[in-house]
């Protein structure tokens, strides 16, 4: 832009345009100089200012620049004529906000009838004579892509002036306003613009949240605990819990590449696909291989890759048979001999390659065994020291609380690597679950 | 944060990569690889000062490990961290790709 700060300070002095040198004729450069002080002053105004709060500032340093006894700016909601508000509204005198008020709204509504600007006093007038007698007006209509998407509206006394503004100021002034309120419009516009993708976002996450195993499927014999956090409004992040057609346990977790928006529609095209393939006791490496041919054309070309495990668990038995997808191998704690076992298993990441063989692998679970699933952003949450949380800090916290039952284990998981990672921002989205056998 | 050092000496690359790959920092990788990818014949990516890799890194690196065999160029990514290759092999990307690629 063509601001120029150092030049505005040394015209201090004749911010203002003053009516009562109205006959001095003034140089076409300090106009100019005006001009920029007062696009210098507004533009800050827009950047600093927040809400409806901005065309306050506005109106009082228009109407200060022009000398006006009141100035309004009205805008057109959501574009629409119909809903016309007076978002600001400066008067030096308080009396003549009231006094006006029906006035300036008379004046609006002829600015969206003309589309150009209005001098009552001059060439126009309002319904009112003893205003008419009392006022000159300057309305200008703000038309941003064709469209009118508010008005401004400066008001005067009469016998101040021998004449509201002349041509020259009136150009100068016109030109800047129309500057001014673009700005303002856009402004406006992207605030609305960004409302509307925060409203989404929202609802995103309202769709992602339901999406998350609310009611946990009940199983004799153990309990079960998740806890899930996004970084985001929305995460990559998958777990999943369902009852299979022979009333057994099928427990999913994986990772998206990535997070946000991006990640949480490849994982919720993940859910879909597992949970068309993982209802009829499928056995997990075929499910796996399942997923990776049914996403893989999707994934692939874009370079997107989801790590996924998948248990499913016999209660009768307490078998668990699994499969690995790369994902962070789950953390079993054995009560009998506090020993850990990670349950590893070979196999590529979804979106890996074509038609992929996974390895199908299983645990004999006992009384008292703990398994915790978890997501990456578990073990690699940091903290101000740059430190990773790691596995041992979980295993260390398995162990610790490993009397307590599932939902318990989950929570002191989550608080306690979040006290780790202490103001530090979240980095990525964390999941948990954790199984424990009765 | 991410540094990139390279250089081109008889049609070999290099990128060497100093700091994080991560979501914030991978286009800065690739459009390093894709404005090298003409004028090399094989390129080589040096881990020896890279100190944090997240999912969205290792999904750029297959990508650009991928572009550079389907066009019969020779890579190698050299001086892997034992925990930048834990990563890795977590995710069988050593397997998936060739073994030969991967240097400690």
């Amino acid at each position: 832009m063509f601001f120029n700060k150092k030049e505005i300070e040394n015209n201090e002095d004749d911010i203002v345009l003053d009516n009562t040198k109205e006959q001095t004729p003034t140089s076409h450069a300090e106009l100019y100089n005006r001009e920029l002080d007062l696009l210098y002053d507004v533009t800050l105004a827009i950047i600093s200012t927040d809400g409806k709060e901005v065309c306050d500032v506005i109106t009082r340093l228009l109407g200060e620049f022009t000398k006006s006894k009141v100035c309004s700016l009205w805008f057109f909601e959501n574009g629409q004529v119909l809903k016309k508000v007076r978002k600001g509204f400066y008067s030096i005198e308080n009396e003549l906000l009231q006094k006006l008020s029906t006035a300036d709204f008379e004046l609006m509504e002829k600015l969206v009838e003309a589309r150009e600007p209005l001098l009552i006093g001059r060439n126009h007038s309002t319904n009112d004579p003893t205003i008419n007698k009392l006022f000159y007006a300057l309305g200008m209509p703000i038309i941003v892509h064709g469209e009118i998407m508010g008005v401004l509206n400066l008001w005067k006394y009469k016998e101040e002036n021998v004449d509201f503004f002349s041509d020259k100021q009136l150009s100068t002034l016109s030109k800047a306003i129309n500057n001014i309120a673009c700005g303002i419009a856009n402004n406006l516009f992207n605030r609305q613009h960004q409302d509307r993708i925060k409203k989404e976002l929202q609802i995103a996450q309202r769709i992602q949240v339901n999406l998350m195993p609310k009611k946990l499927p009940r199983f004799s014999g153990i309990t079960i605990g998740v806890r899930a956090d996004s970084a985001n409004e929305v995460g990559g992040d998958y777990l999943d819990l369902i009852e299979t057609s022979n009333k057994n346990l099928g427990i999913v977790i994986g990772d998206v590449m990535g997070k946000g928006i991006p990640a949480s529609l490849h994982m919720v095209m993940t859910r879909t696909v597992f949970r068309t393939t993982a209802r009829n006791d499928i056995s997990p490496d075929l499910v796996l291989k399942e997923i990776n041919n049914v996403l893989y054309p999707d994934l692939s070309p874009q370079g997107i890759f989801v790590t996924l495990f998948y248990g499913l668990y016999h209660p009768t038995s307490k078998l668990l048979l699994y499969a690995n997808a790369a994902h962070n191998p789950p953390i079993v704690l054995h009560a009998a001999t506090g020993e850990f076992t990670l349950l590893k298993a070979k196999g590529v990441f979804i979106g890996g390659k074509e038609d992929p063989e996974y390895t199908l692998q299983s645990i004999q679970l006992a009384s008292g065994d703990i398994v915790v699933f978890y997501s990456d952003g578990l073990k690699e949450a940091m903290n101000k020291k740059k430190e990773q949380y790691g596995i041992d800090r979980i295993k260390d916290n398995i162990k610790k609380y490993s009397f307590y039952d599932a939902a318990s284990i989950s929570d002191c998981l989550f608080i306690n690597q979040s006290k780790f990672t202490e103001h530090c921002e979240q980095a990525d989205d964390i999941t948990i679950a954790v199984l424990k056998v009765e | 944060m991410l540094d990139i050092e390279s250089k081109i000496e008889n049609n070999i690359g290099t990128i060497a990569l100093i700091g994080e790959l991560d979501i914030a920092s991978v286009e800065l990788f690739k459009s390093k690889f894709e404005s090298f990818r003409t004028q090399i014949k094989s390129l080589v990516i040096d881990f020896s000062k890279l100190n944090f890799l997240d999912s969205t890194g290792v999904g750029s690196l297959i990508q650009v490990i991928r572009k550079l065999k389907e066009a019969n160029m020779e890579v190698n990514v050299i001086n892997i961290s034992e925990e930048v290759y834990e990563v890795l092999d977590l995710l069988g990307i050593p397997e998936l790709l060739g073994n030969e690629i991967f240097e400690f």
